[in-house]
């Protein structure tokens, strides 16, 4: 897999093309701000770019906005947006024009090499990877009521269905059958009144779209 | 109280008539008099005149400022500072030459001057009232010159303005140092029982692990996957940190994303409406922040809504934040710390909170800060 590394701070970029280097992927190119890495996206066309938020000429969003600028040019372009802060508005900037290829993750997601790959290789493949943060977030800023009818189960399926999760890794996660959980996850679309759809980003998309909308309460 | 007032000025001003009267009585009864005796007549009706009117012409004019609020909406307003206001401040400063006695008893009579003495233009406003007044309730288009003429005798003066400007301005920096020490108290407290504590305990974590790996490699591993945690935890409690002080969102892209970013982190359907075209200044776009934080988690505390609105709206000088719930009302800056932090904190750039919050509601708060 050829990817582009865009952090400015260095030993985080070099920690990172480190980690991405041992599990076997090529790291194309690492640079450390936002105009360098537009260059770099464009000339290599990478299977993903591994964008920080914050990056100079600005400091402020521009790994977002590079991200947006780049799925705008080439749809199939998968993005993993790294930051040191979470927020639900960005994340649904991100995933507005569809959540395949797209990652919103905490840095320090880094620290666990294993789950910070495996959500690399989700991402690059056409998968989704929300930050479990982000979810929480948009699970606590649901009126008491919406979730009610859900059991506790039941809202760890959900959550790990916004994260982009597969059934098959959601039964990894929960130590449960693959089976148990695509029982779960009918039984949540019932309750929830969600189209079902079978493929696990557009799944993202439908929950994401539950969550957090408004909606009469 | 008012009573009293509008009796003390009756009297002041029926004195000099009483004296007038008496004279005339005097005159009728002991006959013809010499021009000597009249004159002395006037004099003296002249001289109590002029003292008793000098000493319930403060009053007087205050009675005036009162009663004629109505017809001037407000404009009246304003204290009259006294005179020693930078005095006393130059004397405190420069210590060397300060005699507390005197500078005492100077303010004190100071004090009773300001309090008792009418000025020059209320005194004007005196002589002129009487004639202006009557004519005024004859002829009602007279109104309006009557009302200017009050403004411009009895409103503040430019010097009373500016003092209480002074004054405002002192209270707000005031203000503004303690709260300034108090978060910076609050942030070394958090930083050292937080993240400070942890990256102790990590490094710690860490020197065991070292020790072990020899050794013991399951226990050290163990240790250091402690140490990841601890370390994870850290950064939580130095983002919520960060997040209190100056939300990253408000630096990365201005005050309507960062409430936007907010609203959908409350558990109210909030909407935000409008937009920002000027970007303000850094100080006053977290004020603001804040402010609009406070009033959404009131929503959310107290209000028992099921909806939250707020608009934006920007026009040449002025910015204004509107937030609306449609909840049980009953806000009152008094009964809490969060509404009155607020109102504190947008007066230091001259900004303002007005609440209407009827019992049974709905709560309208409004935000309104000066920017360029
Ligand atoms: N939107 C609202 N709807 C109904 N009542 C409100 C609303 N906002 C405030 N109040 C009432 O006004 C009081 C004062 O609010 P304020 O924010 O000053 O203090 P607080 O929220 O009680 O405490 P703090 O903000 O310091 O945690 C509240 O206790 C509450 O009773
Ligand atoms: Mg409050």
């Amino acid at each position: 897999m050829r990817i582009v590394v865009a952090e400015d701070q260095y030993l985080l970029r070099e920690g990172l093309t480190h980690l991405i280097r041992s599990h076997g992927h090529h790291v194309v190119a690492a640079v450390a701000d936002a105009h360098s890495a537009l260059r770099a996206l464009r000339q290599h066309r990478p299977d993903l770019a591994v964008l920080d938020i914050r990056m100079p000429p600005t400091h402020s969003d521009e790994g977002l906005q590079l991200a947006l600028q780049i799925r705008a040019e080439r749809p199939e372009a998968s993005v993993l947006i790294l930051s040191q802060h979470l927020e639900q508005l960005y994340a649904r900037e991100l995933l507005a024009n569809g959540a395949a290829g797209v990652g919103y993750l905490l840095k320090d997601r880094v620290f666990n090499a294993a789950t910070f790959m495996e959500a690399v290789e989700r991402v690059a493949a056409g998968g989704t990877a929300l930050d479990p943060e982000v979810v929480s977030r948009m699970m606590r800023a649901e009126p008491a009521s919406s979730l009610a009818s859900l059991t506790d189960r039941e809202k760890d399926v959900l959550s790990l269905m916004a994260e982009g999760l597969s059934n098959q890794a959601i039964a990894g996660r929960l130590f449960l059958s693959e089976g148990a959980i695509s029982k779960y996850t009918t039984s949540i679309f019932a309750k929830l009144g969600i189209e079902h759809n079978g493929a696990a980003n557009r799944r993202v998309r439908a929950v994401l779209a539950y969550l957090n909308s408004p909606r009469a309460v | 109280m008012v009573l009293r007032r509008i009796a003390l000025v009756l009297l002041a001003w029926a004195l000099p008539v009483l004296w007038g009267c008496a004279a005339l009585l005097f005159h009728h009864i002991a006959g013809d008099w010499g021009a000597w005796h009249w004159l002395a007549v006037v004099g003296w009706t002249l001289a109590v005149a002029g003292v008793s009117v000098t000493l319930s012409g403060r009053m007087v004019a205050d009675t005036f400022r009162r009663l004629l609020a109505e017809w001037t909406d407000g404009s009246l307003q304003g204290r009259r500072q006294p005179p020693y206001a930078v005095a006393h401040l130059a004397t405190s400063t420069w210590g060397e030459h300060y005699d507390p006695l005197t500078a005492g008893l100077l303010r004190r009579s100071e004090e009773w001057v300001v309090r008792l003495l009418p000025t020059w233009r209320e005194t004007f406003w005196l002589l002129i009232a009487p004639v202006l007044i009557p004519l005024a309730v004859v002829l009602p288009p007279l109104r309006d010159l009557l009302s200017a003429v009050a403004v411009r005798l009895l409103g503040p003066s430019t010097a009373d303005l500016l003092g209480s400007r002074v004054e405002s301005l002192e209270k707000g920096r005031t203000d503004l140092t303690r709260a300034q020490q108090t978060e910076l108290y609050r942030l070394e407290r958090n930083l050292h029982d937080g993240a400070q504590a942890r990256l102790v305990s990590i490094g710690m974590t860490l020197g065991a692990a070292e020790a072990l790996v020899d050794r013991q490699p399951p226990q050290a591993k163990e240790l250091i996957g402690q140490a990841r945690e601890s370390s994870h935890a850290a950064l939580q409690e130095l983002r919520e940190l960060v997040r209190g002080i100056l939300p990253p969102v408000l630096v990365e892209r201005g005050l309507a994303d960062a409430v936007r970013a907010l609203a959908l982190d409350v558990p109210l359907p909030v909407t935000v409406h409008g937009t920002i075209t000027r970007r303000l200044e850094a100080p006053l776009e977290s004020a603001v922040y804040f402010a609009v934080a406070e009033l959404l988690a009131n929503a959310v505390e107290h209000a028992e809504a099921s909806g939250v609105r707020v608009t934006f709206e920007q026009d040449s000088g002025r910015l204004t934040v509107v937030v609306e719930d449609d909840g049980r009302g009953g806000a009152n800056p008094q009964s809490g710390s969060g509404l009155a932090g607020v109102e504190e904190r947008l007066g230091w750039f001259d900004g303002t909170l007005r609440i209407s919050s009827p019992r049974g509601g709905p709560t309208r708060a409004v935000v309104e800060v000066p920017c360029a």
